[in-house]
């Protein structure tokens, strides 16, 4: 039994893909709790999708990836705060409009003749391909963004409970929104290497979605959304493992079936 | 004007465009322990006024004079009801300001907020799910974190709308021995025939149509003014009722 709990992780490369997925759920397990009470979902999704293209770029030229992807976040970012500003178009058409385009460009680069091979890594991740390198600017990244999540918990609250009195609480409701659009940027940058392109919204919202169901306090809900994002990550690798599935879309798949054992789990608690 | 009352407006005009002013021409001044009603239409500028003494208006001109610490109480129907907080971390978050983002709140903040809510009654509520109050106890609750700033003057925002009877009185009850306590209340509420109660009314249709006591100010003429088509003339034409085309 206790062989094939540690035998996954005998080897360098999964020890350092068991690391990233911690540092990951560590993350995006409270980063998605707030992203759901904001209801920034879709925020989350855009803009993931919108750094295709620069991710493509990067692979083309050989960059990293975390390079490619922090181009392409703030290309993105740019791009739809500019179209946001022409005249008669709301903040959720510019977004669909700059992330459509962006994706699309994307996916024009990656089916040219001459396109990647590190494709299907760069769409579904690879947790299994992160250097010691790239763990070490995860766990930067990552440091960062709790940081941020401690300096700003409180403001975060303030807001999302009730917009209308925050200001006269002490927090603006705008310059919040941006600080957490700007830590679900630095997270992305974190997990698109090990999560893909595609599949990094399940680990950053399933999770935090299944959180807020099961408990009823919020230092409650952050602490559970660590828990069951570190979990799903590992429950992924050990999928990946023993299913020989690709390990990026078994983390993607195993942060959904929490969110979907949350949802009778809820309702019982609800009911009690 | 009275140098020693802590809210004076002089020739307040403002908006949330530049050169388009929603409200404008406000003035007055009121002294500590009054309960003031703020009537007018839906879009008559009474959250305008709001969002001018709270400093959050965008463009704005005239005089502000606050002489005690002001707060906002929302209208309950606005708030969270699927948040994960207490009763007392909604009190609590009226303490926060000023706070160090790397301690957990210290006992005088936690006292403060404890404070509050036995002042609003709610101290038996303290560990409830804000989401589990009725709406009379969510009213009072929201009070109690204004409190919990240490306000004197709080603003707000149709405090009875969507309250049943008794709880409704609760919540004016309240809010007379908060007066009574020394505190300013600024009401926007729709009710003609309860600010008749309040020890003031400022009646808005984006300029001041009146200010004063309510025996003085709510006359048939300036009803009419201040609520114009919306307004339909009960009896003898001094008592009125107002139709709401939506709420907000």
């Amino acid at each position: 039994m206790i062989d094939a709990l540690t035998d996954p992780f005998a080897g360098g490369i999964a020890q350092r893909a068991l690391l990233e997925v911690i540092l990951l759920g560590a993350v995006c397990g409270p980063l998605g709790t707030w992203i759901v009470l904001y209801r920034q979902s879709y925020a989350a999704e855009s803009i993931a999708h919108a750094a295709l293209p620069a991710l493509v770029l990067a692979s083309l030229a050989g960059l990293p990836l975390i390079l490619g992807a922090a181009g392409g976040l703030a290309t993105a970012g740019v791009a739809i705060a500019m179209a946001g500003r022409v005249r008669g178009i709301g903040s959720d058409s510019a977004t669909a409009v700059v992330v459509t385009t962006m994706f699309g460009a994307g996916v024009l680069l990656a089916l040219r003749p001459d396109a990647p091979a590190r494709l299907g890594e760069i769409l579904f991740g690879d947790p299994l391909g992160i250097s010691a390198g790239d763990l070490t600017a995860s766990a930067g990244l990552a440091l960062a963004v709790a940081l941020g999540l401690a300096v700003l918990g409180r403001r975060f609250r303030l807001v999302a409970f009730d917009p209308q009195a925050a200001t006269a609480l002490g927090a603006s409701p705008r310059r919040t929104e941006l600080a957490l659009l700007a830590l679900l940027a630095l997270t992305t940058l974190v997990a698109v290497q090990a999560l893909g392109n595609l599949l990094v919204v399940a680990l950053l919202i399933a999770p935090g979605a299944a959180a807020l169901r099961l408990a009823s306090r919020l230092p409650g809900v952050l602490a559970l959304s660590v828990f069951l994002a570190i979990g799903a990550g590992i429950a992924g690798l050990y999928a990946s493992h023993y299913l020989e599935t690709a390990a990026g879309a078994s983390i993607a798949l195993a942060a959904v079936g929490v969110f979907v054992v949350s949802l009778p789990l809820g309702a019982m608690r609800r009911a009690s | 004007m009275s140098a020693g009352n802590p809210i004076r407006v002089r020739n307040l005009r403002g908006g949330y465009v530049p050169g388009r002013f929603a409200i404008e021409g406000i003035e007055f001044e009121v002294g500590a322990g009054r309960l003031v009603a703020v009537l007018g239409p839906n879009g008559g500028g009474k959250t305008t006024l709001f969002r001018a003494l709270l400093g959050e208006l965008p463009h704005q001109k005239g005089d502000i004079s606050l002489g005690e610490r002001i707060a906002y109480v929302p209208q309950t129907e606005r708030a969270r009801l699927d948040f994960p907080v207490s009763t007392m971390d909604v009190a609590l978050m009226g303490t926060y300001a000023g706070a160090p983002w790397y301690r957990r709140l210290g006992s005088e903040r936690r006292g403060r907020a404890a404070s509050a809510l036995e002042r609003v009654g709610l101290t038996q509520h303290a560990d409830t799910q804000f989401g589990e109050l009725s709406g009379g106890q969510r009213q009072r609750a929201l009070i109690a974190r204004a409190l919990a700033q240490d306000a004197r003057i709080l603003l707000l925002d149709e405090p009875l709308s969507g309250l049943d009877l008794p709880s409704s009185e609760r919540v004016l009850a309240l809010l007379r021995d908060l007066r009574d306590s020394g505190a300013i209340l600024l009401v926007a509420t729709h009710d003609i025939q309860q600010s008749r109660d309040f020890d003031l009314v400022l009646c808005l249709h984006g300029v001041q149509v009146a200010w004063g006591v309510p025996n003085e100010v709510l006359s048939a003429d300036v009803l009419a003014r201040t609520y114009g088509g919306e307004l339909i003339p009960v009896g003898d034409g001094a008592h009125a009722v107002v139709i709401q085309h939506h709420s907000h």
